[in-house]
C-alpha cells in the first residue's frame, strides 16, 4: 500500500519527532511513504482568526500538491479537520472545489487510517508504565478519534492507559487564542494539566501538535525535574528516542 | 387582584397609530423573510422526517411512574374508593392542621363527592368549591383532578379553563391531586394523541416548585406549591 | 484587544466567580450526563430536534401566519415588533389601556435583548422581576451571567449580602432560606400585579398553543393571577405542531437543567383566560436578519437550553459578563458578529474552537462554525488598526508558507532572529504569553523535511 504524508507546519518545525513516528509506524506496517516536500500550511491559523482570504490561498497550495492518487495520512486532526470542514467554509474555485472533493474523500487523520481496514492488525508495540489521555479537541471532534486512539493504543502491551472523564475537556491552546488571551489559555491548561499530573503519570499522550506545545510549554515552565513527556500517541508506538520500546 | 376585573374585561382600545404600527412592523417582518428567500418560496412541509418512537418502558407503567415520583418528591397514595380516599385525605389535612381548602370540583371530584366527605370528616375546617369565595391564596390546601398521568417522566398532567381554577392548583402550599390509575398513559406522544388540542390551558406538572437559581442547589417551594401528594383510585374503584 | 484582555484577567482574579462557577457548573454537567443517559438514542433524538426546528424556522412566515390567525381567532392580541422601539410603544400603550402601575416580569432572554424592564417602567408601572434568580440580579442591579442561570456568577454568600443590603432580608448563606424568602416576599407583588410579562419557548403553530417551561412557578402566576398576561417572545420559536414541541421538550430540560421534565409546562390555549387580556408581541430584532445571512440561519434553531455556556472551557473561566452582551457564552459568540452591539464583538475571540459546544448542542447547530465565520464577518466592525495588525501578520505568514524557498528562508529567520535578537523576541514572546509559565517552543535541531531527505540520500527508504 502505499500513502502520502502531510506533515503540517508546527510539526515539521517544532515537533518533527512526530512526524519521524508517523513514517515509521507507516512503514513497519508495509505502507510505502512517499513525502511532498513542497508542502508547508493548510491555512488553519489564518482561516481560525478571521482572515479566509489569506487562507484561501494556502488552502489552494494545499490542493494542488495533494492533487494525486494515493491516500494522505496526517498525524494532526486539526489539519485534516481544516481541509475536510472549514475549506467548505472557504471561497474557492471550480478547479479547486473539485479538487478538494476528491482529497476530502482520500485524506486521513493518522488514527484513523490505522484502524481503517485493521491495518494495524497485529501490530505489538511495548511500553511500560501510565499514559494519561487528553483527547485533542479537532481529533476528538471533527475526525471521530477516540475510537480509534484508542485501538491504536490497545497495540502497545505493558502500558496502563487512564481516560479520565474530563479528558475530552479542551487544554486552552486554540491556536491564535493562545497568543490573543494568554492567561485565559494558561488557566485552562493549567487545571487540565494539574488533573492529569494528579494520576502520577509516566506519559501525557495527545493528539496535535497545538495541544502537545502548549502543555509542554505550561509543563517546562514548571518548577521541579520529574515531569512525564507530553507526547504524540504515534510517539508511543514508534519514537525510539522515547526510551526502550516501541514498534519492534 | 379586587379591581382586576375592571382592568381585565376592559376592552382593548387600541389606537389607530398602535394598529398602524404592527401592520407595517408586520409588513417590514415579511418582507425581510421574503427577500432572505430570494424570490423563492421554501419548500413546501416534508412531513416524513424522523420521529423517534420512544423507548420501551421495562417495568410495568405503574412502578415506573411511581418510581418517577419518589424521584421528583412527590408524595402518593393508592386508594380503593371514594370513602377511603376522603378518610386519607382528611386525616392528611387535620394532620397538617390545614385551616381552609380549596377545591376544584369537577370530573371525579364530583364523582366521588369529595367535597361532601372532607366536609363530613373536617368540621372546623373550611372546605370550599371554587367560585363559592373563598380566595385561593387564603387556603392551604387546594385540591384538583387532573387529565392524565405519564409514567415516561412521572408527569401529572392538569388542565384549567379560568384563572380561579387554575390558582387552586398554584396559590395553596400544598397541592393535592386525585386521579384514576386508567389515565395512567406511557409517554406525553400517547397522552397527546389521545387528548387532541381543545383550546384549554395544560399544565405538565412533574414536581413542587423549586428553584436551583442560587449556587446550583435545589431548593423545594419557591412560587408554587411545596408539597404536591397524588391520589390514585384504583382500578375498580366505582364499586368500593 | 487589550480591552478584552484586561477584562478575561479580572475575571480570573476573582476568586468569588470563580468559586461559583465552579460549583455550579460542575453540578450541571454531571445532572447533563445523568439526563442524557436515560435515553434511549440521543443522537437519533438530536437529529430529529435539528430536523423539527430546520424545518420550522425554513417556513417560520407560512407557520407564523397560521399561528397569528388561531390566535386572533381566539381573541389574543397579536403584535409584530421590528425592534425594541416597537416593544416599548407596545407596551406603553397596554400599560396606558388597561391603567397598569404593577407588573411581574418572568425571566426572558428576549426581555433582555430588548430593555422590556426599562420600557415597562417607562411606561409608568413599577416592574418585580419574578424569577429568583432575576430578582436577585435586579435588586443588585447587575445583568444576568448565564441565559438560563442568571446569577450563576454570584456565591450564596454574596447572595445573601445583596438580599439583605436591598432586600431588607435577614443575612444568610443558605441557598433554601434565601430562595425561600425572596418567594415568599414576591409573593404580595403577584397578588398586586396588574399586568404579567413572560417569554415563551415554543409557539405552536397548528393549535396556537404557547409552551412556557419552568421550575419555580413564576411563570404561571405571570398569567393565572393578574388580569393582562402579555408574551414577548422571537419570532422564531415558533413550531409546526404539538408533537413537535413534544420531541424537543424530552431534551431540553434535559439539557437544561438535567431534569427528565421541568416541574411545570404550561400549554396555554390561543385565547385569554375569561375575563383576562392577552397580548402576544412577536419580536424581529435582528432575526431576520440572521435568517437572511447563509449558514447563520440555524442559529435561529436555537431553543436556548444553555447547555453550551455549561461545557465551555471559556465560559466556565469567565462568566458571562466577560461578553459585554446580552448572549454570553457559544451561542452568544456565534450571533455576536450579527446582533451584538460594537463595544461586544471582540467576544468573539473568547473561544477556543475546541466544539464542546456543538458536540452538546440538541438542535445541532454548528457553533463553533458559524464562530469563525463570524470572526471573519465582524472585522468590519473592529477596531481598524488591530485588524490591520492582524492580517499584515498572516499576510506574512502567508507568504512565508507559499513556497519551499520562502519556508526555508522563514526558518532561518525564525533561528536567526532567536539569536541575534533574542532581547526582542523574548519581548513579543512575554506579549503574547509564550513564555516563563508557559515556555515558547524552541525550533527543532533537525526539520522533519531535512530527516526526510537525509534519509532518502542515506537509501533508508526501501
Amino acid at each position: 500500500m502505499q500513502a502520502s504524508i502531510f506533515i503540517p507546519c508546527l510539526i515539521d518545525r517544532f515537533l518533527p519527532e512526530i512526524g519521524r513516528s508517523t513514517v515509521r509506524l507507516l512503514e513497519a506496517l508495509g505502507v510505502t511513504v512517499s513525502y511532498d516536500p513542497r508542502q508547508t500550511c493548510c491555512g488553519q491559523p489564518a482561516f481560525n482568526a478571521g482572515h479566509p482570504e489569506e487562507a484561501v490561498h494556502l488552502a489552494r497550495r494545499m490542493l494542488q500538491i495533494f492533487d494525486g492518487e494515493h491516500p494522505v495520512v496526517s498525524p494532526s486532526g486539526s489539519c485534516v479537520a481544516m481541509v475536510r470542514t472549514m475549506y467548505g467554509l472557504l471561497d474557492l474555485p471550480e478547479e479547486d472545489l473539485r479538487r478538494w472533493n476528491k482529497l476530502r474523500a482520500n485524506l486521513f487523520e493518522l488514527s484513523e487510517f490505522l484502524v481503517r481496514d485493521d491495518l494495524i492488525g497485529g501490530l505489538v508495540a511495548r511500553r511500560q508504565g501510565r499514559a494519561v489521555i487528553h483527547h485533542s479537541c479537532h481529533h476528538l471532534r471533527h475526525t471521530g478519534g477516540r475510537i480509534p486512539l484508542l485501538s491504536v493504543l490497545e497495540k502497545v502491551a505493558g502500558i496502563e492507559i487512564i481516560e479520565s472523564p474530563e479528558a475530552q475537556a479542551c487544554c486552552g491552546f486554540g491556536g491564535i487564542f493562545s497568543a490573543k488571551l494568554p492567561e485565559l489559555s494558561k488557566a485552562i491548561g493549567t487545571a487540565r494539566l494539574d488533573a492529569m499530573l494528579a494520576h502520577d503519570p509516566d506519559y501525557i499522550v495527545l493528539a496535535d501538535a497545538g495541544c502537545i506545545l502548549h502543555l509542554r510549554g505550561l509543563l517546562s515552565g514548571r518548577p521541579g525535574n520529574a515531569k512525564p513527556p507530553v507526547i504524540h500517541y504515534a510517539q508511543l508506538l514508534a519514537d525510539p528516542d522515547l526510551g526502550a520500546g516501541g514498534t519492534p | 387582584m379586587s379591581d382586576g376585573g375592571r382592568r381585565g374585561s376592559r376592552e382593548a382600545s387600541f389606537s389607530v397609530a398602535m394598529h398602524n404600527r404592527t401592520r407595517s412592523a408586520r409588513a417590514a417582518i415579511r418582507g425581510r423573510l421574503d427577500t432572505a428567500y430570494e424570490g423563492q418560496r421554501p419548500d413546501p412541509p416534508e412531513e416524513s422526517y424522523l420521529r423517534p418512537t420512544d423507548q420501551p418502558v421495562p417495568l410495568s407503567d405503574l412502578e415506573r411512574f411511581l418510581e418517577r415520583l419518589r424521584e421528583h418528591q412527590v408524595g402518593y397514595h393508592l386508594v380503593a374508593g371514594a370513602e377511603e380516599l376522603a378518610e386519607l385525605m382528611a386525616n392528611q389535612i387535620y394532620a397538617k392542621r390545614g385551616r381552609k381548602a380549596l377545591l376544584d370540583n369537577r370530573g371525579v371530584m364530583l364523582q366521588c363527592r369529595l367535597l361532601g366527605g372532607l366536609r363530613q370528616r373536617l368540621l372546623d375546617v373550611i372546605v370550599e368549591a371554587v367560585g363559592a369565595g373563598l380566595a385561593a391564596d387564603q387556603a392551604d390546601f387546594g385540591i384538583t383532578p387532573c387529565e392524565g398521568l405519564i409514567a415516561e417522566t412521572g408527569t401529572i398532567v392538569l388542565a384549567a379553563d379560568d384563572r380561579p381554577t387554575l390558582q387552586v392548583s398554584l396559590l395553596p402550599g400544598r397541592h393535592f391531586v386525585v386521579a384514576r390509575e386508567a389515565q395512567l398513559v406511557v409517554d406525553l406522544a400517547t397522552w397527546m394523541a389521545t387528548h387532541p388540542g381543545n383550546g384549554r390551558h395544560h399544565i405538565l406538572l412533574s414536581g413542587p416548585s423549586r428553584t436551583a437559581d442560587i449556587e446550583k442547589q435545589v431548593v423545594i417551594g419557591v412560587h408554587g406549591p411545596w408539597k404536591v401528594s397524588l391520589f390514585i383510585l384504583r382500578d375498580g374503584w366505582e364499586q368500593r | 484587544m487589550s480591552g478584552l484582555r484586561d477584562t478575561v484577567q479580572t475575571k480570573l482574579a476573582d476568586a468569588g466567580l470563580q468559586e461559583a462557577l465552579g460549583r455550579a457548573l460542575a453540578s450541571s454537567n454531571a445532572k447533563l450526563e445523568t439526563a442524557l443517559s436515560e435515553l434511549d438514542d440521543v443522537p437519533a433524538l438530536k437529529d430529529a430536534a435539528a430536523e423539527i426546528r430546520r424545518h420550522a424556522v425554513g417556513r417560520m412566515w407560512q407557520l407564523l401566519e397560521t399561528f397569528e390567525a388561531r390566535l386572533r381567532d381566539a381573541g389574543t392580541t397579536v403584535l409584530w415588533a421590528r425592534d425594541a422601539t416597537d416593544v416599548r410603544r407596545y407596551i406603553a400603550e397596554i400599560c396606558s389601556v388597561h391603567k397598569v402601575s404593577k407588573t411581574v416580569l418572568s425571566k426572558t432572554m428576549v426581555g433582555e435583548e430588548l430593555g422590556l424592564e426599562q420600557s415597562i417602567k417607562d411606561a409608568g408601572s413599577s416592574v418585580i422581576q419574578s424569577d429568583v434568580g432575576e430578582r436577585i440580579i435586579q435588586l443588585a442591579q447587575q445583568s444576568p451571567s448565564h441565559i438560563i442561570l442568571p446569577c450563576i456568577h454570584l456565591r450564596a454568600a454574596d447572595v445573601g449580602k445583596i438580599l439583605h443590603e436591598r432586600g431588607r432580608m435577614p443575612y444568610s448563606e443558605d441557598p433554601a432560606e434565601l430562595s425561600r424568602g425572596l418567594g415568599k416576599s414576591l409573593r404580595q407583588h403577584f397578588l398586586g400585579a396588574h399586568m404579567g410579562v413572560s417569554g415563551a419557548n415554543f409557539l405552536v403553530a397548528e393549535t396556537g398553543n404557547i409552551v412556557c417551561v419552568e421550575n419555580e412557578g413564576n411563570i404561571r402566576m405571570g398569567y393565572s393571577v393578574p388580569p393582562v398576561h402579555v408574551v414577548v417572545t422571537g419570532v422564531e420559536k415558533i413550531l409546526p405542531t404539538l408533537a413537535d414541541a413534544r420531541l424537543l421538550l424530552a431534551l431540553l430540560p434535559r439539557l437544561a437543567t438535567g431534569q427528565r421534565a421541568t416541574c411545570y409546562t404550561s400549554i396555554l390555549g390561543p385565547a385569554p383566560l375569561p375575563g383576562q387580556s392577552r397580548y402576544v408581541i412577536l419580536v424581529d430584532n435582528g432575526r431576520s436578519d440572521l435568517f437572511g445571512a447563509g449558514p447563520c440561519r440555524d442559529l435561529l434553531h436555537c431553543i436556548r437550553c444553555g447547555a453550551c455556556l455549561n461545557v465551555c472551557p471559556v465560559y466556565q473561566r469567565v462568566g458571562g459578563h466577560a461578553y459585554g452582551w446580552t448572549y454570553p457564552g457559544p451561542i452568544g459568540t456565534a450571533m455576536a458578529s450579527m446582533l451584538a452591539p460594537d463595544e461586544a464583538v471582540e467576544s468573539l475571540s473568547l473561544c477556543t474552537l475546541c466544539g464542546a459546544c456543538s458536540e452538546v448542542c440538541p438542535v445541532r447547530i454548528p457553533l463553533d462554525r458559524l464562530i469563525l465565520l463570524g470572526r471573519a464577518t465582524a472585522r468590519a466592525r473592529r477596531k481598524a488598526s488591530e485588524v490591520r495588525q492582524e492580517r499584515r501578520a498572516l499576510r506574512w505568514f502567508r507568504r512565508a508558507m507559499s513556497g519551499r524557498v520562502r519556508y526555508r528562508m522563514s526558518d532561518w529567520g525564525h533561528r536567526l532572529g532567536l539569536a541575534w535578537w533574542g532581547g526582542r523576541v523574548a519581548a513579543m514572546q512575554e506579549k503574547l504569553g509564550w513564555r516563563g509559565e508557559r515556555a515558547a517552543p524552541e525550533p527543532a535541531p533537525q526539520l522533519f523535511r531535512t530527516w526526510w531527505s537525509g534519509r532518502r540520500k542515506r537509501g533508508d527508504l526501501k
